[in-house]
């Protein structure tokens, strides 16, 4: 099941993220056509700062007894800015699937200071005529570095 | 090209007095914010072709990899002390596609306006690079008309790149 997992101390030291979100096809339950799917991956309370993002997909998206369902596109961001951290992404292996990705919106959009509490959302984009609760492949993570700055005061 | 960890590169480095890529220890990570650092000195320019770059695989990448922006430091600027009229060999980090994706041209010879330190100026749509092949990370240091770089006879560069690879995080 879609998961948010803290990085170890190690992990974070090499890698320079602090989280990372697990997505695997069974997630994905929207029924709808053309409807995207939001998962709240994170939660970003006053204070938060959020300064870098990545993806990786061990395993591309597919719906494997439909060709013609060829794009399922993801975003990173919040309620405020759904792809603040991550653009649109195609995941999809009948379309151009891209298996990396990295955060490639300059500095004043990719970092981030939360004045209110938010949610750092993944969006899992449809598209006509095909609804997401039928891909039955594919995995998914998302990375991101997330800092609660009140946490080093005091 | 050799990637060593070595809780001493610069005293290792020294020591061997050539071109080594070294990751940095956790410490320096932490501190720094740049996982591998190459060390480059004039033994290292062996190009004898006039007017003629030399190219240093300085890292290999997998897919899978990001690579996230680089800086340099120069502890002594690049020279051949016995020609005043070598006057420019600018270095660029970058790779196949894109050699100055990391670092764009940088003058480090004594003899024009060398810089002591540069970082990725590139906006991150250019210098945020995701690995979905395999690849190199590569220095290219240029030389000028009528000169060879195995004639540079003094100088020390340092060069620091960010290197993440995220298949391990999803194990």
């Amino acid at each position: 099941m879609a998961t948010t997992y803290k990085l170890t101390a190690q992990e974070k030291a090499d890698s320079g993220f602090t989280h990372a979100f697990q997505l695997t096809h069974a997630d994905l339950t929207e029924t709808t056509t053309n409807t995207a799917q939001t998962f709240a991956v994170g939660n970003a309370v006053a204070g938060t700062i959020v300064t870098a993002a990545a993806l990786h997909m061990p395993t591309a998206i597919e719906d494997a007894s439909d060709a013609a369902f060829n794009d399922v596109a993801v975003t990173l961001g919040d309620g405020v800015d759904p792809n603040a951290y991550i653009v649109s992404t195609q995941l999809n292996v009948n379309g151009t699937e891209i298996t990396t990705m990295v955060a490639l919106n300059d500095l004043a959009t990719l970092s981030k200071a939360y004045t209110g509490a938010d949610t750092i959302d993944l969006v899992v984009n449809s598209m006509t005529a095909k609804a997401l609760n039928d891909i039955d492949t594919g995995e998914v993570w998302v990375f991101w570095k997330q800092v609660e700055l009140a946490t080093l005061i005091g | 090209m050799g990637e060593q960890s070595c809780s001493s590169p610069l005293f290792l480095a020294f020591y061997l007095n050539m071109a080594k890529t070294f990751k940095l220890t956790a410490q320096e990570k932490a501190d720094s914010g740049f996982t591998h650092v190459f060390h480059l000195t004039h033994e290292d320019l062996t190009e004898t072709s006039v007017n003629t770059a030399q190219t240093f695989v300085i890292d290999n990448t997998l897919a899978g990899d990001i690579l996230l922006g680089a800086a340099h430091f120069t502890v002594t600027d690049l020279e051949d002390a016995s020609d005043a009229a070598f006057n420019s060999s600018s270095i660029l980090i970058g790779d196949n596609s894109l050699p100055n994706r990391y670092l764009t041209s940088t003058q480090v010879n004594a003899n024009g306006s060398s810089i002591k330190a540069s970082v990725t100026s590139n906006t991150y749509a250019t210098s945020n690079f995701a690995a979905t092949s395999d690849g190199q990370v590569e220095l290219t240091v240029n030389s000028m008309a009528a000169k060879a770089l195995n004639n540079i006879d003094t100088g020390e560069l340092w060069l620091f790149w960010t290197k993440v690879s995220l298949p391990p995080l999803t194990k």
